[in-house]
């Protein structure tokens, strides 16, 4: 960064000075008219009553909060659990010994047939189907299998991921490693790998991101988690505050895991292609 | 056999209906430098692709001692630390650090200890001035630094004999000069050589033996003094004048 010169740093100086009242005066016109207009509705009364009640608000928060602890577990063991199956497709469908080639096959049609239909789908047939064959108890649980169902679909979203990343080393790091003696894993291992995991961080964050709101489908085939907390409260006092307050607590998380993607983005932008063009 | 180091008898490679390589015939004697010049895309690089069997030759055979490495499924890895090769492009780990760069294949492949392994790449960094670079990351190194770490890497396995592949042609003009110093220093060790390259200055003062590449055929080859004066070939002849011409000799 060299010194600007004077006439340049006044030129940067009003420009910045606009964009900022544009931006502000935009701002306060968009809340205003928000603010203003929406309660001038002629049903707003009732909205506000079922939607936006503070008695049922603060009545719903601390239940709501503990139903959530599920969701975090839910979380906690598929993400790890996805994230390994995913490495596991991805670097077989990368590999170029003949011997694997039925398993190429095999994890070509896994990624297909899993991505092809709607998670709902499979939480609802890997979920009831699974117990339904008449596994015992604890192993009946739709906890379990409704986390399998999620953990098998997303594996197969994220192997995409991996594999975009795996394929973006460039072939003559592979072809430097091999000249060095190193095996064709020991190179996927040492080599590939670690390169491509670090371009996918971010959109593999943005993946984490939408894993940590889709856990709540897991709902649908019975445990009580804070979407399935949320409809109860909603059913016993005939009012939709707690989905709002349910609305919330994910927000409360999600959107520091966004923008913490987008700096990761940003940070990796910045890295490999320098200065950016205004 | 003869007692060639490397000796390639009728090499025939094809990428798809682009024939590269038509029956290429070489003795690579031991301690000696052999350098293959010519056009681009005469064959020169895929030649030393295929000698440290990074590519499979459609027909003919390559010996190492007399042994036949190029039967197919023959264990590459072993053929790979006998013979080192360098890229034109560097190739360096960008993930690793220039120490980590140098001591994975020693001791992931040979098993050598890390402390060991360790000693040894701060001993080769320090004989070819890199001592100071042997915890930076090789996006910190200039061109001339990077490919002596890669020579330095290359080395590290203890190779009987290294392939460069046109080492000096993405480096800026002035770092060609410490570049071919370590080539110069690797010839007096006694290392066996064989190098593709556009120095044809360097090719004629370092070499044992000219290899001219055209069209996937060695059309000449002799001590260099014979090549670059007299070459014998009318398209040997013809590609010389075009490199005097252009001021590269």
């Amino acid at each position: 960064m060299g010194t600007i010169t004077g006439r340049r740093a006044a030129y940067e100086r009003a420009r910045k000075r606009r964009s900022t009242v544009v931006a502000t005066v935009s701002s306060l016109a968009v809340v205003t008219a928000i603010v203003v207009l929406v309660p001038k509705m002629p049903r707003w009364d009732r909205v506000h009553e079922s939607f936006f009640n503070g008695e049922r608000f603060a009545h719903s928060l601390p239940r709501l909060l503990d139903a959530f602890v599920l969701d975090i577990k839910i979380f906690a063991w598929s993400m790890p659990a996805i994230v390994v199956l995913a490495l596991l497709v991805a670097i077989t469908r990368n590999s170029r010994s003949a011997a694997l080639f039925p398993l190429r096959i095999l994890t070509i049609a896994y990624t297909d047939v899993m991505r092809g239909v709607p998670i709902i789908l499979w939480i609802y047939l890997i979920g009831f189907g699974v117990p339904g064959l008449g596994i015992d108890r604890p192993w009946n649980s739709p906890l379990i299998w409704g986390s399998v169902a999620l953990v098998l679909t997303y594996a197969a979203y994220i192997a995409e991921v991996f594999r975009a990343g795996i394929e973006s080393v460039h072939e003559s790091q592979r072809a430097a490693a091999r000249s060095l003696g190193l095996s064709s894993w020991q190179t996927m291992r040492h080599v590939v790998l670690p390169q491509a995991i670090r371009r996918v961080i971010p959109p593999l964050m943005n993946d984490m991101v939408s894993l940590q709101k889709d856990v709540a489908l897991v709902s649908l085939i019975g445990p009580i988690e804070i979407l399935r907390q949320a409809g109860i409260d909603k059913s016993k006092f005939a009012n939709f505050t707690p989905y709002i307050a349910a609305a919330v607590i994910f927000l409360l998380i999600t959107i520091p895991l966004t923008r913490t993607t987008d700096y990761l983005i940003e940070r990796e932008r910045r890295r490999t292609t320098g200065t950016r063009i205004s | 056999m003869s007692t060639a180091k490397i000796s390639l008898r009728g090499v025939h490679k094809a990428f798809g209906a682009n024939s590269v390589l038509n029956g290429i015939d070489m003795d690579i004697a031991e301690g000696t430098v052999v350098s293959l010049i010519g056009p681009s895309g005469s064959g020169k690089s895929t030649l030393l692709r295929c000698i440290n069997l990074l590519e499979p030759i459609d027909d003919g055979e390559i010996f190492l001692d007399g042994t036949d490495i190029s039967v197919p499924g023959f264990d590459a890895n072993p053929v790979r630390r006998r013979i080192g090769m360098v890229f034109q492009n560097f190739n360096l780990f960008p993930h690793m650090s220039v120490q980590d760069n140098i001591t994975l294949s020693p001791v992931r492949t040979l098993g050598v200890n890390k402390a060991l392994a360790r000693a040894k790449a701060a001993e080769l960094l320090e004989r070819f001035g890199l001592a100071d670079k042997v915890n930076a990351f090789p996006d910190q190194l200039s061109g001339g630094q990077q490919q002596r770490v890669a020579i330095v890497r290359a080395l590290a396995i203890e190779p009987e004999v290294l392939l460069l592949d046109e080492i000096t042609s993405s480096l800026d003009p002035e770092l060609v000069g410490e570049v071919l110093d370590v080539v110069r220093e690797l010839k007096t060790s006694g290392m066996t050589l064989v190098l593709a390259t556009h120095e044809m200055g360097f090719a004629r003062d370092i070499s044992d033996l000219v290899c001219v590449l055209d069209g996937g055929h060695i059309i000449e080859q002799g001590l260099p003094g014979q090549v670059f004066s007299a070459p014998q070939s009318e398209r040997a002849q013809q590609f010389l004048e075009r490199i005097i011409r252009a001021g590269r000799l």
